[in-house]
């Protein structure tokens, strides 16, 4: 309980992480603050201007299309062959058409919350996952690379304790910070919506999917802290786990890209990385064969990956990392 | 008297680029409750080793150690509320203040917060408490690194080369530190590779070369066996070289300093005395040769910054001390020539 204490005051009074915090929400408050600055609700007059302007340049259109094919409707009309130039009914296909100029594009821009909720879902786990790799790295790294670590070790010899209670302080925190923010940032995407854009259509069936994708973005931010500190115990420096990151993503989109195709694997996205955050996020990615892409003879053998599939990949990633760092730490001469 | 630290038979080979290197090679050592003892080896004799082994930071080879009788490491966990340690080159994180560094060890530690601004005091870091570690000197980290071991207000401090980094006032303020703690009750375990402050301050000493114990005990018994029967015999300046030869002649060995003979294997002054004056030299002043814990060391380690190392009356000389890091003796070997000046200053 003593070092849980202690560690919570040592994280909180770490400056990087309050540094990365601050600058994420931030990031957080300036997206909404645009959002709202650009969006605008549709008024009944707006409206009428919108229907004005659409219905002036529909007809703007429709008279300069009548000037155009105007030669051929005469001919035909005199019974003389149409100019070669159109068609036999006078290019009449060309004739511009009410959805030619949608009301909708005449409007300002409108946030629609059903719409765009899940964007801005997306946006922020993105964030968040970024700032738990920082925050979850550097925790752990800085006070390696410090050697305070070496030191707490001697005034609390006890290897595997300090390091589980260190872990449950960053992803905690991170479990923290992202179910507060995550909150605030679907209230304030509402709040935009709702006073300076529309929250047509908001169901309750809508509102609760995205509440289950703001709390799959803090789990995945949870996973990914683990994750990272794992590396940066394991490589004794956050540095190392930001190499290891980047090399992971090189392996699992170029690697397996260029590997999948001299493989010749039906699903090489099966093997990448980014298919199983795209699930994670919108639920379930579907792979079609590779042979499908080549124009041959498709059946109807599309792959689903899914949310949980990405759960398993990314939780077992986690755990074995963790697990490695438990091990190498037990067994680590620290001079 | 119980013995706070016993270490038997201490063995840790490193292997390093592949080769393997004996650092302890059965290293035996005692710390009795209440002294103060001196842990006095060369650079890269195996004393940080014993000490990181001891703590629990690297794992022995083989061997047993115990601190207030119960094993280690088995056993740390227990024991370690009531030791206050540091190891090598004191190191903290950079970004924290002194204050915040203690406050949130004694957090983890369970000591009460208020402890933390005693010992800063203690130390002579009250005024610097409020900077970033970043910002401290090496002597500073070092007197932060002393506040942190304090800290528990432990039965057992062990400090590695807590001298290191301090200025003379710094040194002699460190020295007077180990003493009031011991004279408190608290028993101190300190290594160093300098032995003028070791001296004074010590109840007890280690003497460790190559990873073996080469010399232990209370300090006037370690000088005692290591007295050499040596004198120092002045004669005029023309007659130094022909009483070298007589003496060697009967017997004795000579070594020449300055305006002096060291002779040595000698059983009597009385002896120098008529040897010479049979051979119609007559001398001027004779005293017995003054043996302190630097010239034993020196014997006994083989290993020091004044060249080669000297002849041991006695000691198991003829082992070598082990080899020093590449690039580190010179600079070692300066720092302690200058912390021996400036102590004796
Ligand atoms: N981590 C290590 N890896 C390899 N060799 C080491 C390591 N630490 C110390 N040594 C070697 O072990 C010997 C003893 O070192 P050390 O205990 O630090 O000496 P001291 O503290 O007495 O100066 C030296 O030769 C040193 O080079
Ligand atoms: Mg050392």
């Amino acid at each position: 309980m003593r070092l849980l204490r202690a560690e919570v005051r040592r994280f909180a009074k770490r400056r990087l992480i309050r540094w990365t915090v601050g600058v994420f929400v931030l990031l957080l408050g300036l997206v909404l603050a645009g959002a709202s600055y650009q969006s605008r609700p549709v008024t009944a007059a707006a409206l009428a201007t919108a229907q004005a302007r659409a219905g002036t340049q529909l007809a703007e259109a429709r008279a300069a299309h009548a000037e155009r094919v105007a030669p051929c409707v005469d001919a035909v009309r005199q019974g003389r062959p149409p100019p070669p130039e159109f068609t036999a009914d006078c290019d009449a296909a060309a004739a511009p058409s009410p959805d030619w100029y949608p009301v909708a594009e005449f409007l300002p821009y409108q946030l629609s919350f059903r719409d765009e909720v899940d964007g801005y879902l997306l946006l922020y786990g993105a964030l968040l996952a970024l700032v738990a790799l920082l925050v979850g790295a550097s925790f752990i790294g800085a006070e390696w690379s410090s050697g305070a670590l070496a030191n707490l070790l001697v005034w609390r010899p006890q290897r595997g304790r300090v390091l589980l209670t260190k872990l449950v302080v960053a992803v905690g925190a991170i479990l923290a910070l992202g179910t507060a923010t995550a909150a605030l940032w679907l209230g304030g995407v509402y709040a935009v919506a709702r006073f300076d854009g529309t929250v047509q259509g908001t169901t309750a069936g809508l509102l609760q999917s995205a509440g289950l994708g703001a709390v799959r973005a803090v789990g995945l931010a949870a996973l990914v802290g683990a994750f990272a500190f794992a590396l940066a115990s394991i490589g004794r420096h956050t540095a190392a786990a930001f190499g290891a990151v980047i090399g992971l993503a090189l392996v699992s989109e170029v690697g397996m890209a260029f590997a999948g195709s001299v493989l010749r694997l039906r699903y090489p996205g099966a093997f990448q990385l980014s298919t199983y955050g795209q699930a994670w996020v919108t639920r379930s990615v579907t792979l079609d064969p590779v042979v499908c892409a080549m124009g041959a003879t498709c059946r109807a053998d599309a792959r689903d990956i899914t949310w949980l599939h990405a759960l398993g990949v990314f939780g077992a990633g986690t755990v074995l990392a963790l697990l490695v760092a438990f091990v190498v730490l037990r067994r680590r001469a620290i001079t | 008297m119980t013995a706070v630290v016993e270490i038997d038979g201490l063995l840790k080979t490193y292997r390093r680029r592949g080769r393997r290197h004996r650092a302890l090679a059965g290293f035996t050592m005692t710390v009795e409750q209440g002294q103060v003892h001196g842990f006095l080896g060369p650079n890269g004799s195996g004393k940080t080793t014993t000490l990181r082994a001891l703590l629990g930071l690297i794992q022995a080879d083989g061997g047993a150690m115990r601190m207030f009788g119960r094993l280690v490491p088995g056993a740390l966990p227990d024991v370690v509320g009531r030791v206050g340690a540091v190891v090598e080159n004191p190191r903290f994180f950079p970004g924290f203040t002194g204050r915040d560094t203690l406050r949130l060890l004694a957090d983890a530690g369970g000591v009460p917060p208020g402890r933390v601004d005693a010992k800063l005091e203690l130390v002579g870091l009250a005024d610097r408490a409020r900077d970033r570690v970043r910002t401290y000197s090496l002597g500073m980290r070092q007197r932060l690194a002393v506040a942190s071991a304090l800290l528990k207000d432990p039965e057992l401090v062990i400090l590695d080369e807590p001298a290191n980094g301090l200025d003379p006032a710094g040194i002699r303020e460190m020295r007077q530190l180990m003493r009031d703690l011991a004279d408190g009750g608290t028993t101190v375990l300190f290594s160093s590779h300098l032995l003028a402050e070791v001296q004074q301050v010590c109840d007890a000493v280690t003497i460790i070369a190559g990873g073996r114990r080469v010399a232990a005990g209370p300090v006037e018994d370690v000088l005692a066996s290591h007295t050499e029967d040596a004198v120092r015999v002045r004669l005029a300046a023309g007659e130094l070289a022909p009483a070298a030869q007589v003496l060697v002649r009967a017997g004795a060995t000579v070594r020449q300093e300055g305006g002096h003979l060291l002779v040595g294997n000698v059983q009597r002054p009385a002896w120098v005395t008529y040897v010479l004056a049979e051979h119609g030299l007559f001398l001027e002043e004779l005293v017995p040769a003054k043996v302190d814990l630097e010239s034993v060391f020196l014997a006994l380690t083989g290993a020091g910054p004044d060249g080669p190392p000297a002849r041991a009356a006695g000691g198991p000389a003829d082992r070598r001390a082990g080899e020093p890091e590449p690039g580190s003796g010179d600079r070692d070997g300066d720092a302690a020539d200058r912390a021996r000046a400036e102590v004796d200053a």
